[in-house]
């Protein structure tokens, strides 16, 4: 009975008002406590290594290590990320890192790609633009293996769903106060060019004037010969949509508004929603 | 009774040794007989341990200021009605004595260094590199300095490894290498290499020496060695392949031209 209860609070949170669907949430929950264990470091020094074991079943692994990631999303964004959110964020994403690896191997040994497309497809699932933004930031860390990490993931699970967040990165006024601002917009510049070819309407015009912009701020920093190679990279692949392409096609409405409301809700405020308008 | 006590003669002196016998109570025997001790203590530097050389080194050259006058510094001669006690001091070689003892006070610790030729060993604890992947758990390791193995121990999800070294090396570095082998390469993680071998220069200065952790005698080297496990190739596949990815096409639109693929990279 409090079980139940437990578990129709626990649905309740979680915007899962259907009184089975409650206890399933509440069986996830108590399924992730040992991945949410095996992220948590016993010290500021160490990054947990998540054990192998936890790993093998990915299906089980992956939906508990995406709500870690998106637990972190109030811990990221700050000027410094602090010692357990660094540590946990680093632990969860090489974890992720791993399951990529692994099914990218036997893929290859395979000659298919079943097994990442799968792997992309449950992510997208389980994910939402909280996560794909605690990534994003991730993506402009000052840790090597943390942004690594991040764009491995963001490279594969970037879509049209949320294509918006490593954009609105790519407009904060404060990217490149970071020591590695240099690093981070290259990174996000990567990611979003992923989509280019394939981007909707908003997406597409979205990307092409935060390129036109960034084009312009590179004429007047120090911009790396990498950032220009991704820019002219980003070009292309817009351009090597036909007329009739997803560019001609709106985003459907669903989208459209989790994305506006992450571009309004985006701290810091943007300067302009110009280009990152839905 | 008294009286044949008192008319006692008085005793003779014993008479003069001679040959071999006179031979081991002169100077020269005890000096040679220093020297050969010190001849000993240098012969067995390396060999026997240093505690052993510095005894025969102390008593060799202890013998040797004996034979060069010491010896005569108490003498006592009995007679029959009185006790004479004959007392020479023994100047220069006393004197010598007294220098060596106060050099030993005085100068212990560069004593202890000069003799102290066996090998001393600081711990170097080996990690894995803090990256979520790095882990040592499916790995052997082995470790050598110029081709000859180290001691080296698992401890937990870390290596600690007893770097031998010389008290004449102080200040100087002690160049290890490494070598980390996967226990099982049919299971292995394609993400962690096979094996990894690379070397680290450890600084063999006291500054870098944490004696409170570890004891004096085996002192931890404050830095721990990181070893990075990743494989950069298959993740430069991963986001390679990440780069050709395609999206899922709208209803009714038709595919992009064949295009390049994205440079997805982790600057």
């Amino acid at each position: 009975m409090i079980k139940a209860i437990g578990a129709s609070f626990i649905g309740l949170l979680t915007g899962c008002f259907i009184p089975t669907c409650g206890v399933a949430q509440a069986q996830v929950q108590s399924n992730c406590a040992v991945y949410v264990d095996a992220v948590t470091a016993s010290s500021k020094e160490t990054v947990p290594v998540v054990p192998e074991k936890l790993l093998t079943d990915w299906g089980t692994a992956l939906p508990c290590l995406v709500k870690i990631v998106e637990s972190l999303k109030d811990q990221v964004g700050g000027s410094t990320l602090s010692a357990d959110a660094r540590s946990k964020i680093l632990s969860t994403t090489a974890a992720f890192r791993s399951i990529v690896t692994k099914l990218n191997a036997s893929d290859q040994a395979a000659g298919n790609t079943n097994g990442l497309d799968d792997f992309i497809k449950r992510f997208r699932l389980a994910d939402n633009l909280n996560v794909i933004s605690v990534l994003s930031y991730g993506a402009r860390s000052d840790v090597y293996d943390i942004r690594l990490n991040s764009v491995l993931l963001l490279g594969n699970v970037i879509d049209n769903t949320s294509v918006c967040v490593p954009l609105t990165h790519l407009n904060d006024p404060t990217l490149m106060n970071s020591s590695n601002g240099l690093n981070g917009r290259a990174n996000l510049l990567g990611i979003i060019s992923v989509v280019a070819p394939w981007a909707y309407k908003q997406n597409y015009e979205n990307i092409e004037k935060t390129r036109d912009l960034i084009s312009t701020q590179i004429a007047s920093d120090s911009a790396t010969k990498t950032t220009l190679t991704i820019l002219e990279n980003i070009r292309v692949r817009l351009n090597s949509q036909n007329s009739d392409s997803n560019k001609n096609v709106n985003l459907p409405e669903q989208w459209r508004i989790a994305c506006r409301s992450y571009v309004e809700t985006f701290v810091p405020k943007l300067p302009s929603m110009d280009n990152v308008k839905y | 009774m008294r009286k044949a006590i008192g008319n006692a003669a008085p005793a003779s002196p014993p008479p003069p040794l001679t040959g071999w016998a006179a031979f081991t109570q002169s100077g020269i025997f005890f000096i040679l007989l220093g020297l050969i001790l010190l001849l000993v203590a240098y012969w067995g530097l390396g060999i026997v341990h240093s505690t052993f050389s510095f005894v025969l080194v102390v008593l060799g050259v202890a013998i040797l200021l004996y034979g060069t006058g010491t010896q005569g510094m108490g003498r006592l001669e009995s007679g029959s009605d009185k006790a004479k006690y004959n007392i020479a001091l023994a100047g220069g070689a006393g004197v010598l004595s007294f220098c060596i003892a106060y050099g030993i006070v005085h100068y212990s610790g560069e004593m202890q260094r000069a003799f102290q030729i066996e090998r001393k060993y600081v711990i170097a604890v080996v990690k894995p590199n803090p990256d979520g992947n790095s882990s040592f758990a499916s790995y052997w390791a082995q470790f050598q300095i110029d081709g000859v193995p180290i001691p080296a121990m698992k401890r937990g999800d870390f290596v600690v490894v007893y770097i031998p070294y010389l008290e004449t090396q102080k200040d100087g570095t002690q160049r290890v290498s490494f070598f980390f082998q996967q226990q099982d390469s049919a299971t292995r993680d394609p993400l962690l290499r096979s094996s990894v071998a690379d070397q680290v220069e450890i600084s063999l200065s006291e500054k870098r020496f944490d004696r409170g952790n570890g004891g004096y005698d085996f002192p931890v080297y404050k830095e721990p060695v990181l070893v990075d496990l990743r494989s950069a190739a298959t993740s430069a596949t991963v986001l390679r392949n990440a780069g050709s990815r395609q999206l899922t096409q709208a209803v009714g639109a038709t595919p992009p031209k064949e295009t390049a693929p994205a440079v997805v990279e982790a600057q």
